[in-house]
């Protein structure tokens, strides 16, 4: 059932396009991200559908209700900023207590609900603390305690893990995710933080230069990437450049025939078009240079540049005819077997099922 | 694009009754301010134009004043004053700055305290000072009652005026360039020494573009402060007019209102562009220095140091001998032929100009300057910061609130008297007469409050919009999505949060209405005599010793004031402030 609805939302700043023609539908007790890079608007989508900016076009309808000229105070959601936008002059009780204090509720039980938020976000004990006396993590979840004190429909947040540290923000991060499961509140995030949507989010909304790339669960996200902008920006991608055959599963690359599953061209496309393939560096293949293989479909020689150790994996620079054409991620067990040395040359399997195919528009 | 599309209007937000209530109170601010600022300096500006009849007139005013060469000479003057003073000030206030904020001296925070504190004396009281050092009878010309060979340097005049007006300006200058020399990044001299840069090249390239900003400022202030000041050449300035001098002998001796506005205008024309001028090189001001800047350790320099604090020691023993003559003439029983203790200056009966009854109006006026201006100035500034929408208007405002800084206090009295003490007022272009309903306030304590309260308006209005540009915009977005009303967050959050701010506004201009003269000299009621201006008017009949005695009252009751409120306040800080203790 779908509980917030945008459709065809544009916003100019000026002669810059924040969003173009946004349209997306998110459902009941939903979790969303809204991930690209800096500039690419998905703030400011987050802001109009709080009320914060107003749209020039477009409208916004929250559990079947028009909201699009409402202004946000008289919105049903809660936010929760990067910065936390705690009011530093009030305990970490009285920030969660400021919106429950307004609604007529009685003192005891404004005290009550504020106790039961508090140990939601595992923070009891702390009330009387002062938001400077609280690390930034407990911080952030007083900030969320506040957001869903008043029990919005939507929980709205901006950023919310950014302004922390590497390990705080990995277990705050599953902690927000089962809090909302619990509550079940619909919830739109925005993140720059790729690892971030990929594990919090039910669907992730690919954002660039105002308009929406592609919208997907993770793996349709990671594994489908519908954009060259997308394969590349959320984990990493080889783009190799190839041409069409007559057979609309084969392709010519570095003058050798490549194999593709699933993939096909533009309808349209005559020989000699040029595509690019695409691969994961992690699905790269080395062959070992001891057993020859059964055929030569899909191989490319190359040469070794350099090894980047990165902990549980090795990084590969392989080089096509003298350039920096291929990464490989090999696990390190696997690249310990093949005895690897810088400049030595490398056969490197490239799989037809993990080839993606990306047509030039 | 579609053009269809594009010329579509854009979405626009319900107001909400809140949205209404803001607006309104933006609007009240706006009139607030026109009504006080730009329909009385109209009034001036026309009256310029007028014979003494009342009649248009032209530019006759103009020309009779350049033709009266009594009166032309005051503009040469004035400049003359203002630039020397200018230069005085803001070259020895850069060294005081640079001594207590990249230097290794001792007592940086006795030096600091001293240089500001001629803040709290009247200029008036400044030049009563003067005289007792090196008037017709002073310690410096008698040489220090007849024990060393007398010293004249010429008092009344230029020499009198610019010493006068370098001491009024000095303070001001240190404050806005100490302010602009502590905000520096470390990191930018660690980088110059690594490049192995001689200090002097250091100095031009890092230390002079970094407080380009704050040297326009104090050269600015200075010198419209120099340019228009009243009470300095008004007591020392003998034979040697300057146009501050002139508007008042034109009004109040001369009965001549419309030579006065006239004057008045010659008076605003260059503060105006002086001010215009400031404003076009401050927005071209952008933030050099990041928030992760790295604060600079000086380092010491057994000889730059002792350069320093003996300059330092003689600027702050030059500003405590002026302001312990005062208090020691106002002292003695006779200067200087009887120097036995005797508080008969205090004793204001025999003297002329209200007296004690002055100075209980003084204070009372002083107060209420402080409470209403607080809360005129901190909600139209909150609402010039904090409203959505109304841009322009909010802008309009926010210009309205730093024009009075170009407005000498001369020029604000006497453009009061023309608009508020007129029976009945003409629209603009029209023929429309009505009856000004804004008649009662003339010749009443409120338009002595209003007077002030817009006299210092430009500084108190900037500190308060400064305090609230550093709270999180986003404290106001949260609140509305907890449907909580802006005055209630108004209230609880960002009013504790700039009572610091609140709290300096509050004694600026408690401080400055306890000093003022020249916007008052011609808006005070015959039964409500004021401090500042008994200081003159004793002054002027003679009465220098009372003079002095009123002087000390003053700086004194400011020094005391500020005191008793800041202990006072320090518990209500302490719980409203909790917050920034860890």
């Amino acid at each position: 059932m779908t509980y917030l609805q945008i459709s065809e939302i544009t916003k100019t700043f000026g002669k810059f396009t924040a969003l173009q023609d946004i349209s997306l539908d998110v459902a009941q007790s939903e979790f969303i991200c809204l991930l690209g890079p800096s500039g690419c608007g998905k703030t400011t989508l987050l802001r109009v559908i709080a009320g914060l900016e107003t749209q020039d076009r477009g409208r916004i309808y929250q559990n079947g209700k028009d909201i699009t000229r409402l202004p946000a105070s008289k919105r049903d959601f809660g936010i929760v900023f990067q910065s936390y936008a705690l009011f530093p002059n009030l305990t970490a009780a009285q920030n969660i207590a400021f919106g429950l204090q307004n609604t007529g509720l009685q003192r005891a039980k404004v005290r009550d609900r504020v106790q039961e938020l508090l140990e939601l976000v595992g923070l009891s004990g702390m009330g009387q603390k002062f938001p400077s006396q609280l690390s930034g993590g407990q911080q952030q979840r007083v900030s969320l305690a506040r957001a869903i004190a008043l029990s919005p429909g939507l929980l709205l947040l901006d950023e919310p893990l950014s302004a922390l540290d590497a390990q705080v923000r990995a277990s705050l991060r599953q902690e927000i995710r089962s809090l909302q499961k619990r509550v079940g509140i619909t919830t739109v995030m925005v993140t720059h933080d790729q690892v971030e949507a990929l594990t919090m989010a039910d669907r992730i909304v690919v954002m660039n230069k105002g308009e929406i790339e592609q919208v997907g669960t993770p793996i349709q996200i990671y594994c489908e990437p519908e954009t060259p902008f997308v394969a590349n920006f959320i984990g990493s991608m080889n783009f190799l450049p190839a041409s069409v055959t007559a057979n609309p599963h084969k392709f010519s690359c570095f003058e050798q025939i490549f194999e593709l599953l699933n993939s096909e061209t533009k309808s349209g496309s005559t020989a000699g078009t040029q595509v690019s393939l695409a691969i994961r560096p992690e699905d790269v293949q080395i062959l070992n240079p001891a057993l020859s293989p059964a055929d030569s479909t899909n191989i490319l020689e190359t040469q070794l540049a350099n090894i980047e150790y990165m902990g549980s994996v090795h990084r590969l620079s392989l080089n096509i005819a003298g350039e920096p054409k291929l990464i490989a991620d090999l696990s390190a067990d696997v690249a310990r077997n093949l005895e690897l040395s810088e400049g030595m040359s490398i056969k490197a399997h490239l799989p037809p099922d993990s080839i993606r195919l990306f047509n030039h528009s | 694009m579609n053009p269809a599309k594009s010329q579509v209007i854009p979405i626009k937000q319900i107001l909400t009754a809140e949205d209404w209530i803001k607006r309104s109170l933006l609007v009240c601010a706006f009139f607030w301010l026109v009504t006080v600022i730009i329909l009385p300096l109209y009034q001036l500006i026309a009256k310029s134009f007028l014979n003494q009849q009342g009649a248009w007139n032209g530019f006759a005013n103009y020309v009779q004043y350049f033709n009266t060469p009594a009166l032309s000479a005051s503009i040469y003057n004035s400049f003359q004053i203002a630039i020397i003073s200018t230069i005085l000030a803001v070259s020895l206030g850069f060294l005081f700055a640079y001594a207590i904020t990249r230097t290794a001296i001792f007592g940086k925070g006795i030096f600091s305290t001293i240089a500001t504190l001629p803040i709290y004396i009247p200029s008036v009281a400044q030049a009563i000072g003067l005289i007792y050092l090196f008037g017709n009878q002073g310690i410096i010309t008698k040489g220090f009652f007849g024990l060393l060979p007398g010293f004249d340097i010429n008092l009344y005049g230029l020499n009198g005026i610019v010493i006068g007006e370098t001491l009024y300006c000095f303070p001001l200058s240190v404050v806005i360039l100490s302010t602009a020399l502590r905000i520096t990044d470390a990191r930018l001299y660690e980088a110059a020494i690594s490049l192995r840069t001689p200090s002097w090249r250091t100095f031009l390239t890092v230390t002079i573009p970094g407080v380009k900003y704050g040297l326009v400022s104090a050269i600015f202030v200075s010198f419209m402060q120099a340019f228009t000041d009243f009470g300095v050449p008004q007591v020392i300035g003998g034979n040697f007019n300057v146009l501050a001098t002139d508007v008042y002998k034109q009004v109040i001796g001369q009965q001549n209102f419309e030579m006065g506005a006239t004057i008045s205008v010659l008076l605003i024309l260059p503060t105006l562009l002086a001010f215009g001028l400031n404003l076009w090189i401050a927005g071209r001001q952008s933030a050099l220095i990041s928030a992760k800047a790295v604060p600079l350790q000086p380092k010491p320099n057994l000889l730059i140091d002792s350069i320093f604090y003996l300059f330092c020691g003689a600027i702050t023993f030059l500003i405590l001998s002026v302001f312990g003559t005062i208090i020691f003439a106002s002292l003695v029983k006779v200067w200087p032929y009887n120097l036995s203790f005797s508080l008969n200056n205090y004793n204001f009966e025999a003297a002329g100009g209200g007296g004690m009854t002055a100075y209980w109006n003084t204070l009372q006026m002083a107060a209420y300057s402080a409470f209403f201006g607080i809360f005129v100035i901190f909600i139209s500034a909150y609402l010039v910061e904090k409203t959505k929408g109304l841009n322009w208007l909010r802008s309009l405002i926010s210009f309205l609130s730093t024009l009075p800084n170009a407005l000498p206090g001369m020029v604000l009295g006497l453009s009061y008297i023309f608009f508020f003490n007129q029976q009945q007022l003409t629209l603009p272009g029209t023929n429309i007469i009505f009856d000004n309903p804004l008649r009662g306030i003339y010749g009443t304590i409120a338009i002595l409050v209003i007077a002030n309260i817009i006299h210092y308006y430009t500084v108190s209005f900037i500190t308060a919009s400064t305090a609230l540009k550093q709270l999180d915009p986003e404290f106001e977005s949260v609140a509305a999505s907890m449907k909580i009303p802006f005055y209630r967050t108004f209230w609880a959050v960002t009013l504790p949060l700039c009572l610091p701010a609140v709290l300096e506004i509050g004694i600026y201009l408690f401080v400055n209405a306890m000093r003022t003269v020249s916007a008052l000299v011609y808006l005070y009621p015959p039964d409500f005599p004021i401090s500042s201006v008994a200081i003159v008017n004793m002054e002027d009949a003679g009465e220098v010793a009372p003079a002095a005695a009123m002087s000390a009252l003053i700086v004194l009751t400011s020094l005391v004031v500020k005191s008793v409120y800041s202990l006072a306040t320090i518990s209500l800080r302490r719980r409203t402030q909790a917050w920034l203790e860890r």
